[in-house]
Order: structure tokens, then sequence, then C-alpha cells
């Protein structure tokens, strides 16, 4: 890489100025920016003990003529014009954040302002991707966490060269019709790894790309062919470590030895209300090491350029920690008078802030000009990239020479192409198969796949053996064997879904899965969310899934879940009856890799019922017993899940009196709705209003099915804590009730 | 030690420092009291038989049913002996006195472990019947498989990992404050400290991260925690999936740590720790790092099988014989056992006494600020705190959250029973009020924002929305009405403290949430901060009251709604961008969930409509009118299902008057799911938002009024030409081609 040329000896010239906070006595946050007595720096280390305490936060933007002797010593003797022109390029990246904002008159500028420096670094001089082939497998990967700085992103990705943003995408930047929306989208801007936005959700994201370079590259890699090798970075700020997830999945990282895994901390000490002192004085850095990472300090992140690159090489060589660089900045660095405060976090700068800025950091262009130097100096990535493709692909066609099997799952994982007849290993049952909790037989359906699909991997937030989730040829997928597949969420549900999204985009073929009590889909509802709108396939498996799971009482009963999961656009929700519906549901996760699964499967044994298939639960609602004919039943009894089986033997009973009933298994209403009017109406003729509904959980929603003049069965209040039989009674979830509801319409 | 009255006067360095009610024993106000805070030396062999006891109740409770957690219990039974003996300042027989000292059990799978402890030291309504009827059929028993907040002797329902130390710190925050407004030198009327009992995963769960940091954050110095550090969880030992070093974390974040090495049996070791809690020159909250071993005593000591599964008839059995009782014997307490308890309620009464006669004097010397006190501790609002809601507004566009300010401004200024917190979006909440006073140590002197002070009402909880709204439910836990706390952010971001807010619903604690930037008019934010799906969450939610006020004057209603809902929480759910004041809206209307804002005697359709969209339904009916061939349109504002579900069956079809064969038709660009119950058709998105300025994206998702017009007057067409029916909820519209 063309920078780094240097990069040892301005490593070992700047060692000094990278603080390691455990050696350091003082109180981080007190300590000054060197940044803003450039004139100081020139030729002399980057010691900061002498400043002033406190010194940043009463310092304004750095003054105007601290400008010129802004580089270090080390590089100053060695690369005189690289470092101007690398000053130029990260203006040009705060300027065109700068102009977009503008324009736009919406957008977050402080933080492309004060990170340009790092992204610049990152996407010049360390990492590897092909701009014309965003997908490319061995890419580096990039997270930014903080993505409503998302114009540091779209610059970055503009100047490197990527066809998703064009100049006229930065023109467009929150409007009609461009690629650059209000946060960073996978699903919108090829390039963009996750969908950021929502503070938190970014690292963890960027911990489960981590865990599945870990684990490909531990199961494919040859001692003499690293196949799977990448780093991933990613850029947080103090609202994603004020954020619960980011403890979650941090923790993990740690324990797992994420050592390719480099998050850069933007400590700049303002959000939305003010200084964090405000609500945020906790040591950063001593929890981190607490976690188990590897922390360096940046301390001046402004104009620390070498001290960034020496960050970035020490964390490469730390090979069994991930490792946090916290670098300090100043947001909205350059703005005179906004920088360092929250009025340029969420809003543009203003025409004549804006004009004091380009004053302020000498820059004399029109809005979103990239100087032509600048321009030419960021196009070799367009052929360096190609090159590190080619070069791979090349390595690939030698592994696969010699390693056929191991490549052609590995390519299995890199297409998401499944082998063929996978859907075979599902299991299937008759009804005189036992009777059996959904979430055993889903435990059979995962053993199963996990033969036949090799990206299948996941597991279980601290419950796999209540949640049946273990994958029993295979280990813990831990530090030291990250080859195996059971992965050990711990309790960290939320954590864990967002991680399962990383694990998710980072290759179409990986399949992760994920498992709790239906009822802490709470906790993770954040990260579920972001699984359906950047279309990442993740396999939710949730079982206690009602009352029926009895004693633990009403915080461990689901009431409200089904209906909240049934009005989430882009997702499947799943509630399967018995074995043959839970293989089918499996099957449909699998297919669904644009859109995740969630299953609900249940705590207490539930009977094989006859009817019941997985062609069925393809079509979302299908018949599983019928005594009428010419699709007029005078009775239509829809239920899912556990309840399917009540409803079954209500139509037995009003079946011996004479009653032309037919029961319908409702187990995703997102697949029926998708299917044709006339399938619909085969199953649901619009002249039968006769129509009953059971299900242990909300009505919420149920009137769509049963219509006006049919009844809904459910529970629209909290549980109990009492054993299951009794609730059921209790709540008139009954074969009893479902006659009588039934002869009263 | 031997049995010393050390309450007042706290060792800190040698040096014995005084407090209010240390003076207060000086000078003859309050009594000595007598509680022992150490086993002394004749009791360490009574000590040892009540745990021995605890341990094989516990066995013996988990056996009958064969079902339960009997592992912490068992292994924290010392701690039980530390609190409840030794430790807290409480009152059996005076279950909810006002300064009793609070117990929140964070892991509350181990309940047994409480149910046991409120047994034993006399809580009245945990009788022996009620004791052993843990796991039972029994429909109104005391001993749910969580702890659950209706019970005496239970200030919070916990389970939900992480819930319970979050709760304990808006428990702390609430002493910490009333403390701050009402103390006087001489009268701490409020002196209580929280106590908090976490497992393994309570410090794995982010919301519980969030409070630690937080916690830290404030210097709590009136709460302790208690780590029941056993390194087992369901799926195995601790490191199986957690290599942290739990010290070191919770020091970064600003706590005092202490360790336990034996916290199996050495209960004056306990003792000596939590003694530590209420040294009064403590500025950092207390974390009691406290080694267990889950299941001790039993054959799976230290193992996870004992964790939520009966340890086995045989098991206790043994168990039994080791500990020299008799194994055929079941649920025997020991006479000893019993004794050693009996001081407590006579004890705790003398504490509740004392305090009375300290707040009489208060109430003397201080009148008025004893009578608001008093107020305060019966949890009264002043009985015409309507009358600061202005009766009128300004006329100009204003958004919903603008409103809000413009109806509480003045009460919260001067309604001390009001704490409004925010996840870092003072600025776009409006929340504020002349003269606000930030609740933070005033020792923290942030470079922009205020100084703040512990009787501060205006809470910054940074950017964690889970625990801001779990802490809510502790400060509204504390007593009835004592505090209503207010939490705010953005409504997208209440899916990040779902589980909180649920938890709230549970308990029917009043927390008035307040969710701005509530629709796809957000704007350029994009998708990840517009909310479609998450009303239909908060709708079907049992106990919540949702509500989407339209305009100044139904927000000043939904306020109303809100404040007079004292058993559960409301969601009020405002927009960001600027709304028309309609001048047709009634606040009176809102607490009826729905009513009819424009009446058409025979009309074609009824256009129902809410929050930011209803002017929509207002000018679809005007140009409606004028189309030809013209359609008669009624217009209904419907800013709450459950308010609307809880009318008459009269008032409902009034309302909607479908019985009478007129169709009604939905807007609100939220998914449609609910809305069937309502409305024949609607006008919804059935996608996620984009990113887009706030006046193009209405039109990008088809909200324009043409096309709404257009839509409907079909939609009215088919109606009467009976080509959809009544029950078959139509979708009027369809997401934008290549929108996914």
């Amino acid at each position: 890489m063309a920078a780094s040329s240097s990069l040892t000896l301005s490593q070992t010239l700047l060692s000094r100025a990278i603080s390691h906070p455990a050696s350091s006595s003082d109180r981080p946050d007190r300590i000054s920016l060197p940044g803003f007595r450039l004139s100081n720096l020139s030729g002399r280390s980057l010691d900061s003990s002498s400043s002033p305490l406190s010194a940043r936060r009463r310092l304004p933007a750095p003054a105007r003529q601290a400008r010129a002797p802004v580089r270090a010593a080390a590089v100053e003797t060695l690369e005189k014009t690289a470092t101007a022109l690398v000053e130029k390029s990260i203006n040009t990246i705060r300027f065109l954040a700068i102009d977009a904002v503008e324009k736009a008159n919406s957008g977050h500028p402080g933080l492309p302002m004060g990170c340009a420096p790092m992204g610049h670094i990152l996407y010049d001089e360390v990492m590897r991707y092909n701009p014309k082939n965003p997908y490319w497998f061995n890419r580096d990967r990039f997270v930014l966490s903080a993505g409503h700085g998302c114009m540091l992103q779209y610059a970055l990705l503009h100047l490197a060269g990527y066809d998703s943003v064009k100049e006229e995408d930065l023109k467009s930047f929150r409007q009609w019709g461009s690629r650059t929306p209000g946060h960073p989208e996978n699903f919108e801007t090829p390039g963009v790894e996750v969908t950021t936005g929502p503070l938190g959700q970014g690292i963890a994201n960027a911990v489960g790309l981590a865990l599945a370079e870990k684990h490909l590259a531990a199961r494919y890699n040859k001692p003499d062919s690293e196949i799977v090798d990448h780093y991933t970075y990613v850029i947080l700020g103090d609202g994603c470590q004020m954020e619960g997830i980011s403890n979650e999945a941090s923790s993990l990282a740690a324990h797992w030895g994420l050592g390719k895994l480099i998050a850069f901390y933007d400590d700049n000490h303002i959000s939305i209300d003010g200084d964090t002192e405000i609500a945020f004085t906790e040591n950063v850095d001593i929890r981190f090491e607490g976690l188990g990472w590897h922390v360096i300090w940046v301390k001046n992140g402004n104009t620390g350029y070498d001290e960034i690159r020496a960050a970035i090489e020490e964390a490469k060589a730390v090979k069994d920690k991930p490792t946090l660089i916290k670098v300090t900045t100043t947001i909205g660095y350059g703005s005179p008078n906004k920088a360092n405060s929250y009025s340029v976090h969420g809003s543009a700068l203003g025409a004549k802030e804006v004009e004091a800025t380009r004053q302020n950091l000498g820059w004399p262009f029109e809005p979103f000009h990239v100087p032509d130097d600048v321009k030419s100096h960021w196009s070799r990535h367009v052929s360096k990239g190609a090159a590190f493709e080619a070069e791979w692909n090349a390595k690939f066609a030698e592994y696969e020479k010699k390693y056929k099997e191991d490549a052609a799952e590995l390519k299995s994982i890199i297409s998401g192409e499944f082998p063929a007849g996978w859907e075979k290993a599902l299991p299937t049952y008759t009804p005189e198969s036992p009777a059996d909790a959904t979430r055993n037989l889903s435990q059979q359906c995962l053993n199963a796949l996990a033969k036949v699909l090799p990206g299948l991997l996941g597991g279980s937030a601290d419950l796999a053996s209540s949640n049946m989730t273990l994958l029993k040829m295979f280990g813990d997928f831990q530090k030291d064997t990250p080859q195996e597949r059971n992965v050990r969420f711990g309790v960290r549900e939320h954590g864990m879904g967002a991680i399962c999204n990383g694990i998710d985009l980072h290759s179409p073929g990986l399949i992760p899965y994920c498992a709790t009590f239906f009822v802490f889909t709470d906790y993770m509802r954040a990260a579920i969310r972001i699984s359906a709108l950047c279309e990442a396939g993740v396999i939710y498996v949730m079982t206690h899934d009602s009352i029926g799971l009895g004693e633990d009482g009403p915080t461990h009963q689901p009431i409200e879940h089904l209906a909240s999961f049934r009005a989430m656009p882009n997702i499947l929700m799943l509630r399967p009856a018995d074995g043959n519906e839970t293989a089918g549901a499996y099957k449909v996760a699998v297919l669904n890799r644009k859109r995740p699964s969630i299953l609900a499967l249940s705590r207490q044994k539930l009977s094989q019922l006859p009817g019941t298939s997985i062609e069925g639960v393809e079509k979302g609602g299908y018949i599983v017993s019928d005594n009428s004919s010419g699709n007029k039943p005078e009775l239509i009894l829809i239920s899912t899940g556990s309840e399917l089986e009540i409803a079954a033997k209500a139509a037995d009973e009003l079946r011996k009196e004479g009653k032309k009933v037919r029961v319908v298994s409702f187990v995703s209403w997102e697949l029926f709705d998708e299917q044709s009017d006339a399938y619909k109406e085969s199953v649901l003729p619009a002249a039968v209003s006769a129509r009953v509904s059971i299900e242990a959980g909300s009505t919420f929603g149920w009137e769509k099915i049963v219509g006006s003049k049919g009844k809904a069965i459910g529970i629209d209040r909290f549980g109990a804590s009492a054993p299951a039989g009794k609730i059921y009674k209790e709540f008139g979830l009954t074969v009893e009730n479902v006659i009588a509801t039934a002869k009263s319409l | 030690m031997a049995e010393v009255q050390t309450f007042g006067h706290a060792q800190t360095n040698g040096h014995v420092k005084s407090t209010a009610y240390g003076e207060n024993v000086a000078n003859g106000v309050i009594k000595a009291t007598k509680i022992a805070t150490a086993p002394g030396a004749e009791s360490k062999e009574d000590v040892q038989l009540v745990l021995k006891t605890f341990r094989l109740m516990v066995g013996d409770l988990c056996q009958q049913f064969n079902m339960g957690h009997p592992g912490s219990a068992m292994g924290m039974a010392a701690l039980g002996v530390a609190l409840w003996k030794y430790t807290m300042r409480y009152a059996p027989h005076t279950p909810n006195w006002f300064n009793r000292d609070r117990f929140v059990l964070s892991n509350g799978h181990a309940c047994l472990f409480q149910y046991l402890n409120l047994y034993f030291s006399g809580y009245k309504s945990m009788t022996w019947e009620q004791l052993l009827s843990y796991h039972s059929e029994r429909p109104d028993s005391l001993c749910p498989g969580h702890p659950e907040i209706e019970h005496d002797g239970v200030e919070l329902t916990t389970g939900p990992l992480g819930q319970g130390i979050a709760n304990a710190v808006g428990l702390a925050i609430a002493t910490k404050h009333l403390a701050a407004t009402y103390n006087k030198p001489g009268y701490d009327v409020v002196s209580n400290h929280t106590w908090c009992i976490i497992g393994d995963a309570c410090l794995q769960e982010g919301v519980g991260c969030e409070a630690i940091s937080y916690a830290g954050h404030l210097q709590l110095n009136n709460l302790t925690v208690l780590y029941d550090n056993n390194q087992i969880s369901c799926d195995g030992s601790v490191d199986l999936t957690n290599t942290e070093n739990i010290n070191s974390k919770v020091r970064a974040c600003g706590w005092e740590v202490i360790d336990v090495m034996d916290g199996v049996n050495d209960v004056e070791g306990i003792v000596a720790a939590m003694s530590k809690a209420r040294d009064p020159n403590r500025t950092k909250p207390l974390f009691v790092n406290i080694r267990s071993i889950i299941g001790v005593g039993s054959a799976v000591a230290g193992q996870a099988q004992s964790h939520g599964a009966p340890l086995g008839v045989d098991n206790v059995a043994t168990m039994k014989r080791a500990y020299g009782f008799d194994e055929n014997e079941k649920f025997v307490v020991p006479e000893q056992v019993r004794k050693f308890y009996s001081d407590i309620p006579a004890r705790g009464e003398q504490l509740v006494q004392e305090w009375h006669d300290l707040v009489a004097k208060y109430k003397q010397e201080y009148p008025e600020l004893g009578e608001e006190f008093q107020g305060r501790v019966e949890g009264r609002l002043p009985s015409d705190w309507t009358k600061h809601i202005p009766s009128s507004f300004p006329a100009q566009d204003t958004p919903t959250r603008k409103s809000n300010n413009l109806v509480m401004k003045d009460i919260l200024e001067q309604i001390k029973t009001f704490m409004v917190g925010t996840a870092d979006l003072t600025p776009s909440v409006n929340l504020t009020y002349k003269d606000y006073e930030v609740f933070n140590p005033p020792t923290l002197k942030p470079t922009s924002g205020k100084v703040g002070s512990y009787a501060g009402r205006y809470i910054h909880y940074g950017i964690r929305e889970h625990v801001m709204a779990a802490i809510a439910n502790g400060l509204a836990a504390f007593n009835p009405q004592t505090i209503i706390p207010i939490t705010s952010t953005f409504f997208m971001f209440y899916l990040y403290a779902a589980p909180a807010v649920r938890m709230g619903a549970l308990q029917h604690l009043q927390v008035i949430h307040v969710a701005t930037h509530d629709s796809i008019g957000a704007g350029e934010d994009g998708p990840t901060h517009q909310p479609v799906e998450l009303a239909a969450l908060y709708r079907a939610m049992p106990n919540m009251h949702y509500i989407r006020p339209a305009d100044s004057e139904e927000v000043a209603g939904a306020w109303e709604a809100a404040v007079n809902y004292k058993t559960g929480p409301t969601m009020i759910s405002v927009s960001r961008h600027a709304l028309p004041q309609l001048g047709i809206t009634k606040r009176s209307g809102v607490s009826k969930g729905a009513y009819v804002i424009k009446e058409e005697e025979k009309a074609d359709v009824t256009l129902i409509s809410v929050g930011a969209e209803l002017h929509f339904a207002v000018k679809l009916a005007e140009d409606l009118a004028k189309a030809d061939p013209p359609v008669k349109a009624r217009v209904v504002s419907f800013p709450s299902f459950v308010l609307f579900k809880e009318q008459s069956k009269e008032y409902q079809r009034s309302v909607l008057r479908r019985h009478e064969g007129i169709p009604a038709v939905a807007i609100e660009p939220y998914v449609s799911l609910g809305w069937e119950r309502f409305a024949d058709a609607g006008l919804h998105m059935s996608s996620y938002g984009h990113s887009l300025p706030g006046k193009y994206i209405y039109n990008y998702f088809g909200f324009s009024i043409e096309n709404m017009a257009l839509k409907i007057r079909s939609f009215v067409s088919d109606f009467k030409s009976g080509v959809v029916g009544r029950g078959e909820y139509v979708e009027l519209l369809q997401k934008p081609a290549g929108h996914s």
C-alpha cells in the first residue's frame, strides 16, 4: 500500500505519543488535545503532558495561523508532499460532508469533519477493497456505527471510486432518488456493509462480521493458503458507547478473541444534549480493558495522522484481542464558531459558518469540488482493487485445485447457492409420531440442516438447553475453537441479534440463527427490525412462545409479540403447530435469505396432527381438515401453533353434531398474503363469514382474518404464573370455549 | 462484634462522622434503634442452623411440585441473613412504610430466596400456607415464578434480566431527589437505602450495563449492588460466554468495589461489607462482589443443573442427613430459627414510629414544606393542576412535540411531582421548562449545559433508552404517585426500551413516555428513524395507553388522560413536523379514544384519522364534498384504540356508525394491522419508510390529497356496488414500485 512505507519508522518515532490508559494516571477526559496547539507540534514530540488541563473544552476550533505546520516530525522528513496531499484529501472529505449537508439543509456534519483523518487513512492507506466489486468476498469490512455521520462514508466511497456514490448522489444527499440516504443503508448503497443509525447496532454488526471472518478462516484456511483473511473496521461514537448493546457485543468480541476487529472510538465528548459530562463520565478505556480489549489512545485525532497510522499497525500486531483505538477528536473540526459544540452535531453549518470554515481551513474551492491532485491520488484504488481481487481469485483457483471439497463448501458460502436437495434432509412426521414440543422438533431440524448447509451456525442467549439449539455434531465457537458452530451468546439478546445481522451480511451463504424465549424478543426488537430492514435472513428461534410455558409467569409469557411482528414489514412470523410444520418453517426460513424469520415454538408437548405439511407451511395458511364440499364449510376454525390441536379437537366434536367444519392452520400471515386470490378464496372463501380463530396471544389484528362477523379467541391481558393447563382453562383457550363461541356466531 | 448500635455513625478511615440521623439520636429526637449489625458470638451457631434450614426449605419447596430455581436461592442464604436480619431498615408489619430500605432481586428467578426471607422476617401476608404455594395451582399465590410488585415486601416485578438493577437505580434516584428536596438539618425525613442483588446475567445484559454506567455517573451513594457471583448460568459456567474483569468494568463506571470471598457462610463478612454502604462520606455507589456457590450443600453444588431444576429427592435427603436433619421430614423450621427472626417485626414498628415522630416534628418546624411533603407521601397532585393547561393555543402550525411544551411547561415548572428525562434529545423533544434544574451531582461541571443538583427534576439519561424506561419504572414504584416520571426520545427508539416499557405496563406503573418524530413525516433521517409498525406493538400491549394527538388541543387532552391514568403507562406519540391547528378538535374527546370532529347526517363514508395525519382527513372531506359526484364524508379523530374500546357500545356506534352501513376508511401511514377492528379500508404503509424530506415523503408513499381522494372515491363506489364488503379490510395503497 502506497502510504505505508513510512509506517514502521513513524511508528517507532511516535510511540511516545500514544498512551495506553493502563499506564496513564490522568483522567482521559481532562487531558488537553495537542491538536489545538498545532504551532507547538512541528518538529517536536506529541507529548501533551504540559498542556493545561481541560484546555480542549475551552479552546475554539483551530485558529487559522496554526494551519501551516501541521505535520508531525516523522513524516515531515519523509513525505512532505504526501502529507500535504493527505491533508488536502482530508479536507476534501470534510467539505464534501459540509457541502452535502448544507445543500440538503439537513444532516450531521460534525462527525465527518472530526473523523475525516481516520476515514482517509482507512480508505486510502489501510483497507483492501475493490470499488468496482463492492461484494468481493475477501474485502476488509468497514462499519460506521455512528451512522448519522454517513456523509463521511459517502465521501469516502465517492473518492474511492464506488459507482454507487456519484457526484450527483452527494449533491442530492437525503433527497429523492439518491443513493445517499440519511443513514447508511446496505440495500441502497453498495459499499455500505450494514444498515446503521440506531446507535450501538453497528459495533455489534461489526462483531458479527469479524466473527464470520474468524470462523471461516478457521474452517477453510490452510497452512499454505490463507484464503479468508480480512479485517473489520468500525467507527463508533459516544452514543454507541452509552447504549447497552455495545457493551454486550464488545464483551463477546473480547471473549472470542476477535483480533481482526479494530474499532475507532470517536471520542469527541459531544452528543445532542451537549457535553457528555452531563450523562457519561465513565472511563471507557478501562472499561474496555476490563472487557478484555487492547486499548490504544490517539490523543490527537484531528491532525495526528501518524498516531492514527501507528495505532492501526499496533492493533494489527495484537492478534488475540480486538483493539479499541480511542481517537480524541473535535466534533466539527475546522468550524471556527461551532466546533466542539452540539450545534455542529445534527444540523447544517449555515452559509456564513461554511464560509468561515472555508477560510479557516484554507479551502478556496466551490462546493463539492474534488481537487485534481486529490482525485488523481485516489484514482489508483480502482486498479488496486481490481488487482486485489484478481490476486485473490488466482489464490482461490490454486486452493480449489488442492482442496476441492473445502473449496466447494466455501464457494457455497460465498455465493449463497446451497447444495441441491438440501431440503430433503428435513424430517417429516406422521400423526403416529410421538407428541413433542416444537422446540424439540426444531432441534431435530437444526441438526438435520447443519449436515447439509455449511453456512448454518448460531446459538442461544444462555438458554441453549431450553431453546434446544445445540448442534450435536459441533462444539462451541470459542476463542480457541473458532471452527465450531455453536455460538454461546450469553444473556445478551440484543447483541445476539445484531451480531447475527453482521454474520448474515458477511456472506450470502451464511445462515445465522439465534434463540431465546419468545418474550425476550423484546430485548432484541431493535436488532430484529434492522434484520428486516437490511434484508438479513437471520433465523430467530423463539421458544416458550405463550402462556403455555406456565409457572414462570407473566414476565415470561408473550402476549402482544405475535401481533407486533406481524405488523413488522419484511419479516416472516411463523408459528408451527407440530413436526411437519416446524420442518416447513425451517424450509421457508432457509429459503428466505433476504428476509428474516421468527419461529415461535412451544415449550409444551404437542401432538403430531393429521393434515399438516411442509408444503402447507410454504403457503402460510392451508386446510388441515375439512368435512365440507364445494368450498362451502359452515364454519372455519383458524389457528396457529399450539392451539391448532384445540381447533382440530373442537372441529371433531362439531362434526359429530353434523356440522361442516374446516380447520385452517395459519402458520404465517405474511406468506398467506402473498398467495393468489384464487388460493386465498379456496382456503378462506369470502362467502363464509362464520369464522373463529384461537391463538394464545393478543387478538390484535385477527379481525383481518375472521372478519367482522367472526370471533377471535385470544388473550388481551397479561398472563399469570400457574401450570399451563390451568392458565389455558382460565383464559378460555379450550375446546369447549371454541365450540361455544362457534355456536354463538 | 457484639450487638452495638451504629446506625447513626459510620466508620470511615478510623474517624467517626456524624450523620443527621446520628445527631438526632444524640439530641433525643430519635431513640437509639437496637439492630444488631453483625451476628454476635452467641448467635453464630444459630446463624449456621438458619442457613441450613433455609437451604433445605429451598430444596423441599422445589421438590414439592418438581419445579423451580433452587441453586441461587441456596447459594445466597447467607446474603439473606445479612440483609434481612442485620442490615436493612424495614418493617414487615408496615410493608409500605415510606422510608423503608428498598430491596430489589434483579435475578428474579431466584424468587424463592425472597419469599423465604419475607416469611422468616414476619411479613403477615406471607403465611406458611402461602409459602408452600410456590409453583402450585393456587391462583392467589403470593409466590409466583418471579417476584411481583403486587405483593408485600416486593418493590418491583423482576425476572427479565437486567431490569431489576435498573429499577434499583430509579429507586435510589427517588430517594436522592426527595432527600435533596425535603430533608432539613436534623430532619432526614427521606434517608432510605436501596439494595439490589444481581446475578451474572444482569451484568451481561445491556440494560444492566447502562444502569451501572449511569448510576456511577450520578454518584448514587445510597445504592448498593450485591453481586451473587456464582459463575453459573443456565448454559453452564459463565466463562463459556463471559471473561470480563467485572470489578474493573464496574470501577471504570465509577463505583466502589468490595470483594467478599466467602459468601456462602461468612455472614459477618457480608455484613461488614454492607456496613460500608451507609458511610455518608462515600461518593460512589457500592458494588459488593460476593463469591457464592450455586446449590451449595447439594450434590450438584457449583453446577448449572442446580440453576433451574429441582435437586431431586435423593439429593435433598442426602443434604438433610449431612445437615443433621431428619431426611424423612419436609419443611422443617426449628424453633431456634423462628426465634432468631422473632425480633424483626417489633424492631420494624419502632423504626416506623420514630419516623412518624420525626415527620411530625418536621411539620411543626417547616409547616409549608411539611404539608407539601405529606402530599408527596400520599401521592396527591394539587387538585387544580389542570388550571395550568392553557385553555387555547396559538393558531399557527405547530409540531405536536412543541404542543407538549405549550401544554406542560407551567405544570412541569410548578408541580414537583413530575420528573422529566430524555435520552439525549433535549432540543428535539421540547420538554424543558423555565429555569429547569438538572438532576446531576453538583460536582460535575459540564462545559455546555447546566450544573445540576440532586434537587433537579430534569434527567439527562444519555443515549440509554432502555435504562431510561427501566429507571422510570423505579421512580414510579418508589411510592405511588410520589413521583410521576416522564421519559422521552424518538418514537422509534422506544423499540430499544420495549422490555422496560412492557414491565411498566405489567406492573401498572404510572409512567408517561413521550415519543416524538412519530411518523414518516420525520423525513430525511430515513427508515431507521421512521416508525411504521411500532404503534401496533404499543396498541397491542395490555395496560398501555398509546395516544396519538393531532394538534395542541388534543395534546392537552392527551396529557390530561395520561396524568389521570394512575394504574399504567401512557405513551404520547407526537410529530416532528408542524401541523395545522384544526379548530374542531376537543381535548375532552381524547379521553374517549375517538370522537366525531365533522358530522354528516347522510354520509357516504367515515374518514378516520389520527395524529399528524388527521388534517389530511379534514381536507379530504372538504375536497370529496366538491368532487363530481360529491362524496359526503364525516370525520373521526381516533387518538387512542384502548381508550375507545373502554367506551360503551352505544358510544362506539355513535362514533363509527358502521352499523348504519356507512363504511369507514382509516388514514394512517403505519401498517394497517389493528385497524380492521374499526374500519373497512385504509390508506397505510406496507413497507419501511425512506430517506426523503418531510414535504416529499407523504407523496412518495401515496399520501397526497389527490391520490387519497381518488382511492377513497373508488372504494366508496366499490362498497356501494358490493364489490367489497364489510370485514374485508381493503388496503387502498400499494408500496411504491421498486421499494422494498
